[in-house]
């Protein structure tokens, strides 16, 4: 399930970012594209622009010297120097290869030359001529064979002829205009060239950009997915082996106390004299088996915690059940605790152990006819006190540690306290171990103080 | 007086039943629920140690089964397996009492009287301890068979001391047993009470002593043999 997850995640991841190329991809075709076809009709505009100024120039500068028609539009005809001369003006400067005049009554043509080539009378041709008076230009083909845009660029211009003041004619020019065009698409093609490398290279980026987050993006999940899996794998691994601890705590405590038991009970069908010598060593191996399944629980975590749970009831049931023992030796334990409750969240077997603990340390460190002190306090504190021979200096430090033997081998396994340590652990409290003022060792468990619980019973309380 | 036991530990079982037997018992073992559940359909017993971690079953279905039939036979739930949970499981089952292996004879017998003294009991008509006896139904005290008078408060005291001797019985325990639900109880009356009675258990030369177990409640056993002392 995991996995396809991860597969869909990662296909979706793909399908983005190719999405996303393909986008700027035919961003920059498109824009390509549309600023050739733009620069086309800008060469074109520019060249109908040009054309238009040339002959309008040519025609303005001509007018008063030159006009084939006269005040009534009649054309007058051109001849002479001065016609020559206008020739020459129009072939070699304004590079015009055709004059049309178009007058009221009749169309002249003229060659480059100034040789009369044409005359059409016909009405419509000239009306349709004289009432676009306007300037226009149009790209015409002068030969009819050269391919467009393949010979030379010729310009078709129309400029109305005024003569003081009126319309008398209008001049069709043909204008050779192949050397501007040239020379401005040689310019925008430059531009175009310039500024479609540099769209593209930005592409090329763009993409390359792209492409790499993608795969670093797909990298960094490959690697999510490869420490997810691995913190998994730990994850259960640890739990499998919390949980083979348990079921090894479990079965190892049957196995270990079942021959206790019938050894035990083989001991108490002997009689007396026989087996007497041995039930103190049985005990004592019950009692350490006890212990190495109290360490090996905490350390399985098999312990729950609960709120409520009151301390000085488990200190007295704790001081209850060890009394006889204690009272065997001549010893005694003497429990002073607050009557009202101290509640603490805790586990009350685990607490039991620990302070029960506490308390069998303390009593074989106590001469007989002595007491250990065990003292409960509201926030959530037990003492154990004994008047024995105090803390060994040297190890002061590893007192919690399984196995340490602090004050000599007095029938402990050294487990004791170490049960007490990991106790206080699981419950977020502390153990310490202090010298006791006048004399003896005092051992300190506290656990988190559980004020809110404390308020809610002084309310109840009076 | 009938016990059956249920151990799927043969030797132990075997072990178990001889000394119970040379303790007065009758005894009946079988090795499996199977086997208890025959056994306890085909007999009355007066008590059953049933060992929680049998082989065909949970001994707790057992219990639970005998609780659904309504049968109050005292049970004892005896366990190898980790006690933490064990403990609260067969408490809230339905047992009477809890043990955990190994155990002491004495631990197992102190246990076993226990039980069949609880009211409902077979047991519990008689209490003694050394030289001191009482009687529960005719309420009688004697110490060396000689008659001792004592008041109706302070026979509370010595009732739940006896039942629980050599054990604390916390200060709670007695108090309720000493008063009446609704009786006013002065602070330090317990304690009053309680010296009281053991100066006249002393006088009457009972040879058993009341240990105050300071914090917690009290404790009654019978007097340590002191060669030369006493008397």
């Amino acid at each position: 399930m995991a996995v396809t997850d991860d597969r869909r995640a990662e296909r979706r991841l793909v399908r983005r970012d190719s999405a996303l190329i393909a986008a700027i991809v035919a961003v920059t075709v498109l824009a390509l594209s549309g600023g050739y076809a733009a620069s086309r009709s800008l060469v074109e505009g520019l060249t109908e622009a040009h054309a238009l100024r040339v002959a309008a120039g040519f025609t303005r500068s001509l007018a008063d010297a030159l006009i084939p028609f006269d005040r009534e539009g009649r054309f007058t005809g051109m001849a002479g120097e001065e016609q020559e001369a206008v020739y020459r003006f129009a072939r070699e400067v304004a590079h015009i290869d055709r004059i049309v005049a178009i007058g009221l009554d009749r169309v002249i043509v003229f060659d480059s030359a100034g040789e009369r080539t044409g005359q059409i009378n016909e009405r419509p041709t000239i009306i349709d001529a004289l009432t676009g008076g306007r300037s226009t230009v149009s790209f015409a083909d002068l030969d009819k064979t050269a391919p467009p845009h393949g010979g030379p660029y010729i310009a078709e211009t129309y400029v109305p002829v005024h003569s003081a003041g009126r319309l008398v004619g209008v001049f069709e020019l043909y204008l050779d205009v192949s050397d501007y065009v040239t020379s401005v698409e040689e310019a925008f093609g430059t531009a175009y060239a310039t500024v479609a490398v540099a769209v593209v290279l930005a592409t090329v980026a763009a993409v390359a950009l792209v492409d790499r987050s993608m795969r670093r993006r797909l990298a960094d999940l490959r690697r999510m997915r490869a420490l997810r899996d691995d913190a998994e794998t730990a994850r259960s691994a640890m739990e499998r082996s919390l949980a083979q601890q348990r079921r090894f705590t479990a079965n190892a405590a049957h196995e270990l106390r079942t021959p206790l038991a019938v050894l035990r009970a083989r001991l108490d069908g002997m009689e007396p004299a026989k087996a007497g010598a041995l039930v103190p060593d049985v005990e004592r191996m019950g009692r350490l088996v006890e212990q190495l399944l109290s360490v090996a629980r905490l350390e399985a975590r098999m312990v729950e915690l609960s709120d409520g749970i009151d301390l000085g009831h488990v200190a007295r049931d704790t001081v209850a059940h060890l009394f006889p023992l204690a009272l065997l030796e001549r010893k005694s334990i003497v429990l002073d605790a607050p009557a009202e409750p101290v509640p603490v969240r805790g586990n009350v077997f685990a607490l039991e152990d620990a302070l029960r603990n506490l308390i069998e340390n303390a009593l074989r460190h106590t001469p007989p006819d002595g007491a250990v002190d065990v003292t409960v306090t509201a926030d959530a504190t037990v003492e154990v006190g004994d008047r024995g021979p105090g803390l060994p200096e040297t190890l002061r430090g590893q007192l919690f540690e399984p196995f340490v033997h602090g004050r000599g081998r007095r029938g402990g396994a050294g487990l004791g306290l170490a049960i007490v340590a990991e106790t206080a652990a699981i419950h977020g409290g502390t153990a310490v171990a202090l010298d006791r003022p006048g004399g003896g060792a005092l051992f300190r468990l506290s656990l988190p103080h559980r004020s809110v619980q404390a308020t809610d019973r002084s309310e109840h309380g009076t | 007086m009938r016990l059956l036991i249920v151990e799927d530990e043969e030797e132990l079982a075997e072990l178990m039943k001889a000394n119970l037997r040379r303790g007065g018992f009758a005894v009946d073992t079988v090795g499996d629920a199977e086997g208890a559940r025959a056994a306890l359909a085909a007999q009355r017993y007066d008590a059953v140690l049933l060992d929680l971690g049998l082989p065909d079953d949970d001994g707790l279905d057992v219990l639970a089964e005998l609780r659904a039939r309504r049968d109050g036979t005292p049970v004892i739930a005896v366990t190898a397996r980790d006690g933490v949970a064990d403990r609260v499981r067969g408490l809230n089952g339905g047992a009477d009492d809890y043990l955990t292996k190994p155990f002491a004879h004495e631990e197992l017998l102190a246990r076993i009287h226990a039980v069949l003294r609880r009211p409902g009991g077979v047991m519990g008509l008689r209490l003694e301890l050394a030289n001191l006896a009482f009687d529960s139904t005719s309420r009688d005290v004697t110490v060396d068979g000689a008659a001792l008078t004592v008041p109706r408060r302070e026979l509370a005291v010595l009732e739940a001391l006896l039942r629980r001797s050599g054990r604390v019985v916390v200060r709670d325990a007695l108090e309720s047993a000493v008063y009446a639900f609704g009786d006013e109880v002065e602070s330090n009356a317990l304690e009053a009470h309680v010296s009281r009675l053991r100066r006249r258990l002393g006088d009457a030369g009972a040879r058993v002593s009341v240990h105050t177990v300071r914090g917690v409640g009290y404790l009654l056993r019978a007097e340590e043999d002191k060669p030369g002392g006493g008397d």
